[in-house]
């Protein structure tokens, strides 16, 4: 039974990808602010909970019940937020130092550390929401809200703004 | 066990994405590549520094790759075993990831190192914040808003 959920799930995100590969590789590297914007540029943007809302045909109950999973998990990732800040940052001071930067390696396996605990966070909260939905929405809205997920607990003040140029 | 398609997808956009992240030029008009951007923040000459930076970037790109590749596969992996409540599952992915994450955030900081290496004392003032934009820079990120037309 799990497995065949699990290979399901993993074919929906295959076949997701197919059409939305598109979008997440033109996406790359022209991370901005809002259309309009300095950084932006091109049209305006939908909100993250909109796109979710699109992605997966969300009723109204459904909305509520995905914006409070949100609304937790972007709470809880307050710590790993600044984890990430500060390990950054020593990776950066780490790779600057003069002689080849031979501190890197610890510097990395730190922020590697919180960079597995925000995936976590991600992925749990996007199996959280997968609960919520009905298979058929599952089926189409699966590849779009994984790729959603990515980065979304990094801001500080709210996760429904995409993308604010950051990614971890 | 993975499916093909799912990894080829994976090999594609990764490809690309750290193609596009790191050193492809934008369309006329529009917004700045993250290497841009890095450039921009650093205030690389155009001349000199740009093209060794950038180069950097596309050399380390290329060593990325199975790594974004694996770092997916195992998000992958992850939200399935969340989805079954899988913990011995999950237990074993996350260690791997960590591995995966910190060799990911060891080459960009290899790379970092390398551009620094470039800069003249004036020009290292504002080094951890063009770190910063570089984070994740080899990973295909989730499709941003841009992307989707208004209806």
């Amino acid at each position: 039974m799990a497995i065949t959920r699990s290979r399901l799930l993993i074919v929906a995100i295959a076949l997701g990808l197919m059409t939305t590969a598109t979008g997440a590789i033109s996406a790359q590297g022209r991370r901005g602010g809002r259309g309009g914007q300095p950084g932006g540029g091109g049209p305006d943007v939908r909100s993250r909970m909109d796109l979710l809302t699109d992605a997966m045909s969300l009723t109204g109950d459904q909305k509520d019940a995905v914006k409070a999973r949100m609304d937790a998990a972007h709470k809880a990732a307050a710590p790993i937020r600044a984890d990430l800040d500060r390990t950054r940052a020593a990776l950066a001071a780490a790779a600057a130092k003069a002689g080849g930067g031979s501190d890197i390696p610890a510097a990395a396996d730190a922020y590697g550390d919180a960079a597995t605990a925000m995936t976590e966070l991600e992925m749990k909260t996007l199996a959280e929401i997968l609960t919520l939905v009905t298979p058929e929405q599952k089926k189409q809205g699966t590849a779009p809200a994984f790729y959603l997920m990515r980065g979304a607990f990094l801001d500080d003040k709210k996760w429904n703004e995409i993308p604010k140029g950051r990614l971890y | 066990m993975f499916p093909k398609v799912l990894i080829s997808v994976f090999v594609a956009a990764t490809v690309l994405s750290a193609q596009g992240g790191g050193v492809a030029p934008p369309p006329s008009g529009g917004p700045q590549t993250l290497f841009e951007q890095f450039g921009h923040r650093l205030d690389l000459d155009r001349k000199t520094q740009f093209p060794e930076a950038e180069k950097f970037f596309t050399d380390a790109s290329r060593v990325a790759t199975p790594i974004a590749q694996q770092m997916q596969q195992l998000r992958v992996r992850l939200v399935n075993a969340e989805i079954d409540k899988n913990d011995v599952e999950i237990k074993a992915i996350l260690p791997e990831y960590r591995t995966a994450a910190a060799h990911m955030a060891d080459l960009e900081a290899q790379t970092f190192a390398k551009v620094y290496a470039l800069l003249r004392p004036n020009q290292v003032n504002h080094a951890t914040e063009a770190f910063a934009i570089v984070a994740g820079v080899f990973i295909p990120p989730p499709p941003p808003a841009a992307r989707v037309p208004i209806r």
